[in-house]
């Protein structure tokens, strides 16, 4: 009675009710994805059919991923090409050079200088994008919603089958528990069922850091491409960010999709409990968390700003997205969003 | 510490209940797995010791309140100065009204006749106003006469405020001395055991009394041991003070009417009746001589003189009367001289005057013209004058005698006396009709005759028949040649104390013991020892024994008033006899209009009187309303407050108009005429016995009333306290809840997630 009337003082106070911990909102049920309602997820290994959602593909098959910098390709595609070639889309003028096709000297820009320029086209290639997946311990972490690292490889498939079907290239990195994925990008359909293969066995664990991927895949990384990170981030901010940016330096698009659950986002719970590491195993934490809520509050909101700082001064893509957000529209929303904010190309002023 | 419900502390295991809930709270909490560890472990980092400062007063508070609900139910009990109450006193005031404080000091008047002073009540007014004035608005009053036993004038307690005082003296002021003697050990027993109010803490006894020991029965040491018991069980802390009012010497001139009284306040009309008075000086000094008033109906009838007396000394006149019409009378007589004590000057008898008291005579011989021998002798005893005629009686008892024959056309109801003269052979009808009349408050006076059959009597008479006879017969008993004087056949002088043989018992002036006895029925002797002997012979033989069934009597006589069984019918004593026995058979039928205090006044309702409303007057001028009540043979007026000495009178009223009044008189005893004040062993008797001060000077006492603490329960406090730990278990509850609540949630600007609160597209 007491607790009762307490909660609807604090209610009335705070203008909002307290969320039971564990409680579905917007999201699947654990039914609906087979798997328990509490903490750590134990069954990792995925079905395919699970992996590869098929609202999410239905939502976002008739979008594009499209990389906001210029990328090296050995293939026509989508994406603009470091190489100037023959497509319809103008790009620069240059003064003609004896060997040059004669087809391509803009006669009106003669008729007006008295000197003979070639017209460039940008040329269009096909991408190579890199999956980085974090499968760490962290990434476990699902209460009311499926865990942070299915939700990652959900929308590392959806996305692969998008870039796939675009025939561009996916590779995948992911160190999971105690084995190493590095899969290099492929455009064929075979390679897209390793990488979801590999992506459905995997099982988060351990508490190993994604920057030590990103270092190896920046030291084996070659042309310039697409790099998707899918972690919670979390863990030392400058460690992460160093390889980001080192990629971002040399060129490549990348792209940090940090996947949270909506109870590390608002930390709603309300009994005292137990927490147990899920990156470290043996170390439990007795939280009473109605005490730490504002300061867990108030730290989390540091690390977040930081992170975003820093992402931004590297000039990586941060996007967020927690668990109990129906996947097809966190990805259409992202698609949306990259396909608005397309940087453009810097043009070379005519003379 | 002491608890009012010491059952409900079987709940105090109930306080561990928060504590072991917070150890199972604590043993069984959820384990989750949690990624987000790093932002976590520095906040409990940060809010470990805090966490415990918060938990702990949350959990004292609630074992707190759970203390204070079980302490509460159990309501212990504390000194009632702990919790600030205020010390509140009650004094029971205790006035003498008793006849003794009628007695004057100096120059004034007392019940419109002029004296020579003040009387002690007055004085003992002024004390109480001089001791009302020393109380304050805190204190509280109870106040009551202590005249023939406590009674209340104001039986719940006043505030000693202004108003409660001038009422209190009001009421005392209304009191007048009454006839009755003080009773003081009743009235300290009665205001000992008085409940004790909520806020009281002591109880202090005055007592305001002009000191006359037999008051305070201090010769009785039982009731002094039974008071200290009360005073030593009394609720809360008492004290006693007595309060002595009037003069100190212990001079005192007085006369007094110490006896005012006829042999039979029952006579019969044109029958000379003698009331004797005595007149004794009671006081110290002597008195000069004076003359005594009598009167009848208020009408001064006769006037006599009294001489000069000396202290002690008693003298005694009779005032002779014969009353012309049937009535009820109150003759008082008054002395005419002033004294120091007036009441005690005059007294009052109330006389009833009747032509005849019927009496039913049945002898054994067939015809009423022929009664025999024992028949004349009960006839001359009554004053018949055999050769006079039947117009000489001598007494009230006008016999009709009948013979056996003629009994069963008899109507009982019309006569208060049957005799059964040797004529015990009746049938059963005619036995369960005389056992009627008996039980309906009728005399029945059984003489046994010469040809009685012991056998058929006990059978039919006796507890196997219809139970009139207390005694079963046994055999007859013959006196031998020479063995007159023995003891077997002579008379035992009577109990003096009985009412039937008061007179027989005065050997001085009777001839009781010149009785000899020829011939008597031997009683078998019974197991019961309270079988009432009128008369026994000199061995201790009953000779007359008596029964009573109901509201009426039965005499059995084992011997017939006939010469050649005794010579007891040749004796004055028998005529006496005759005349005592009569009386005592009829009394319960007759109104008693003398009596003692306590003695309920009873009524016979009128015949004549329907539709009028009754009232009965009581000395102290109340008026009070009757109502009468009926029981199996009897429709009365019943009055049972007659505590207080003096005259009662009955009125009948048609309207407002008296058409009846009916005289009643409460006789007082003359030990208050004795002034004898306590004597200084008496006194510390008191003293030591109850704790009581003997001051004449009043000294309201604030005695140390720790020495018995008054103790209260503590429940409402405790309740407020439970109140207010459970507003302060909400308040940190809450202010914990409040926390949790107001805590933001961080905004993040590319948030993906309902948790963020942004909303894609």
């Amino acid at each position: 009675m007491i607790n009762a009337i307490r909660q609807w003082i604090t209610d009335r106070l705070t203008g909002r009710a307290a969320v039971r911990p564990f409680a579905t909102r917007h999201a699947p049920s654990p039914a609906a994805t087979g798997r328990g309602s509490v903490g750590e997820r134990d069954s990792h290994e995925l079905p395919l059919d699970e992996l590869l959602d098929p609202r999410a593909l239905t939502r976002v098959g008739l979008l594009e991923l499209i990389s906001r910098t210029v990328v090296d390709g050995v293939m026509s595609g989508k994406h603009r090409s470091t190489h100037k070639g023959g497509s319809c889309e103008f790009s620069d003028h240059r003064p003609y050079a004896h060997g040059d096709d004669l087809r391509l000297i803009d006669w009106r820009v003669y008729g007006k200088r008295d000197r003979y320029y070639v017209k460039q086209f940008d040329d269009e290639t096909n991408l190579q994008a890199w999956f980085v997946v974090d499968g760490s311990g962290s990434m476990a972490f699902g209460a009311s919603t499926p865990s942070k690292f299915d939700y990652a490889r959900m929308a590392c498939a959806c996305l692969g089958r998008l870039l796939l079907q675009q025939r561009d290239s996916i590779g995948l990195v992911m160190q999971a528990d105690s084995q190493t994925h590095f899969l290099r990008p492929q455009v064929r359909s075979t390679h897209f069922g390793a990488v979801c293969e590999a992506l459905r066995r995997a099982t988060p664990a351990g508490n190993h850091i994604v920057s030590e991927q990103l270092d190896r895949l920046a030291s084996s990384l070659k042309r310039r491409g697409l790099v998707i990170v899918l972690s919670d981030c979390f863990g030392d901010i400058d460690r992460f960010t160093a390889p980001l940016r080192q990629l971002r330096s040399r060129g490549n698009d990348v792209v940090v999709l940090q996947i949270l659950a909506p109870e590390e986002v608002d930390f709603r719970f309300r009994s005292s409990a137990i927490f147990m590491d899920l990156e470290n195993k043996g170390f439990r934490l007795p939280v009473t968390p109605g005490a730490m809520r504002r300061s867990y509050l108030e730290r989390f909101g540091t690390f977040m700003k930081r992170l975003e700082d820093s992402l931004k001064r590297a000039d990586v893509e941060l996007v967020t997205i927690t668990t109990d957000r129906d996947l097809g529209d966190a990805l259409a929303y992202f698609l949306h969003r990259r396909a608005k904010n397309k940087r453009p190309i810097p043009r070379r002023a005519v003379h | 510490m002491q608890f009012l419900n010491a059952i409900f502390l079987a709940a105090v295991p109930l306080l561990s209940i928060p504590v072991i809930l917070h150890l199972l709270r604590r043993r069984q909490r959820e384990i989750i797995p949690w990624g987000a560890m790093p932002f976590l472990v520095e906040s409990v980092r940060q809010h470990r010791s805090l966490r415990n400062l918060r938990d702990i007063p949350l959990l004292l508070v609630r074992t707190a309140a759970l203390a204070a609900l079980v302490f509460a139910l159990a309501q212990p009990l504390v000194r009632s100065s702990w919790l600030g109450t205020t010390a509140t006193r009650e004094f029971v005031v205790i006035l003498d009204n008793s006849m003794s404080m009628a007695r004057t000091t100096s120059t004034g008047t007392l019940h419109g006749n002029t004296v020579s002073g003040n009387t002690v009540f007055q004085q003992q007014l002024e004390r109480l106003e001089d001791f009302l004035d020393g109380l304050s608005e805190a204190d509280s009053l109870r106040i009551m006469t202590a005249a023939q036993g406590p009674h209340w004038l104001t039986r719940e307690p006043v505030a000693a405020t202004a108003d409660g005082k001038d009422r209190l003296l009001a009421l005392c002021h209304d009191q007048k001395p009454s006839e009755g003697e003080g009773d003081f050990t009743a009235c300290l027993e009665l205001a000992m055991g008085l409940d004790a109010g909520p806020d009281l803490l002591q109880r202090e006894i005055v007592v305001f009394t002009d000191g006359q020991a037999h008051g305070w029965h201090a010769d009785e040491p039982t009731v002094w041991k039974r008071l200290e018991e009360r005073k030593k069980n009394a609720p809360l802390a008492t004290g006693i003070q007595i309060v002595r009012c009037g003069p100190t010497t212990t001079e005192l001139t007085n006369r007094a009417v110490t006896r005012f009284e006829a042999p039979r306040t029952l006579v019969a009309i044109d029958q000379e009746t003698v009331i004797t008075t005595e007149v004794t000086n009671t006081g110290t000094a002597p008195t000069t001589a004076s003359s005594l008033q009598c009167y009848l109906a208020e009408q001064l009838t006769q006037t006599m003189d009294i001489p000069a007396l000396q202290p002690k000394q008693s003298h005694t006149v009779e005032w002779k009367h014969t009353f012309k019409e049937p009535g009820v009378y109150r003759c008082n007589c008054k002395l005419t001289a002033a004294d120091d004590l007036l009441l005690d000057d005059q007294s009052t008898v109330i006389m009833e005057a009747v032509k005849q008291i019927p009496v039913l005579y049945v002898h054994d011989r067939l015809t009423q013209s022929t009664p025999d021998e024992a028949a004349w002798l009960f006839l001359a005893s009554l004053g018949y004058d055999k050769e006079g005629g039947n117009g000489r009686w001598q007494s009230v008892f006008r016999p009709q005698i009948i013979s056996r024959s003629e009994l069963a056309n008899q109507t009982f109801s019309d006569y208060h006396v049957i005799v059964l003269a040797n004529a015990t052979q009746l049938d059963n009808e005619l036995l369960e009709k005389l056992r009627e009349f008996v039980h309906s408050g009728g005399g029945l006076w059984v003489i046994l005759g010469a040809r009685q059959n012991t056998q058929s009597f006990n059978t039919a008479w006796g507890d196997e028949g219809v139970g009139l006879s207390p005694l079963s017969l046994d055999r007859l008993v013959q006196c031998p040649e020479g063995q007159e004087n023995h003891a077997r056949f002579r008379i035992h002088a009577p109990d003096a104390e009985h009412t039937a043989t008061e007179h027989l018992a005065d050997t001085q002036r009777l001839d009781l013991d010149q009785a000899r006895l020829r011939r008597y029925y031997q009683f078998m002797p019974s197991p019961d020892k309270n079988i009432s002997v009128l008369l026994a012979t000199g061995n201790g033989k009953p000779l007359v024994c008596e029964h009573r069934i109901g509201e009426g009597r039965v005499i059995v006589q084992a011997i017939p008033f006939e010469l050649d069984w005794s010579n007891f019918p040749s004796l004055k004593s028998f005529v006496v006899s005759v005349h005592d026995w009569l009386s005592y058979l009829a009394d319960p039928a007759k109104t008693h209009y003398n009596l003692a205090s306590g003695d309920t006044i009873e009524l016979p309702v009128p015949a004549d009187s329907p539709g009028t409303t009754v009232r009965i007057s009581t000395p102290d001028q109340e008026s009070v309303s009757l109502s009468h009540r009926e029981d199996d043979f009897h429709a009365s007026y019943r009055y049972r407050q007659t505590d207080l000495p003096g005259n009662y009178s009955v009125q009948f009223l048609n309207g407002t108009t008296s058409v009846r009044r009916v005289p009643f008189h409460i006789a007082r005893e003359s030990r208050e005429s004795f002034l004898q004040p306590l004597d200084p062993s008496q006194s510390t008797l008191l003293q030591n016995q109850l704790g009581i001060a003997m001051d004449s000077e009043l000294s309201i006492s604030t005695s140390d009333i720790s020495h018995m603490p008054r103790q209260k329960p503590l429940w409402w406090g405790l309740l407020g306290i439970l109140l207010a730990l459970l507003a302060v278990e909400l308040a940190l509850a809450s202010r914990r809840s409040l926390a949790y609540g107001m805590a933001q949630v961080p905004s993040l600007p590319t948030m993906l997630g309902s948790a963020s609160g942004a909303t894609a597209e």
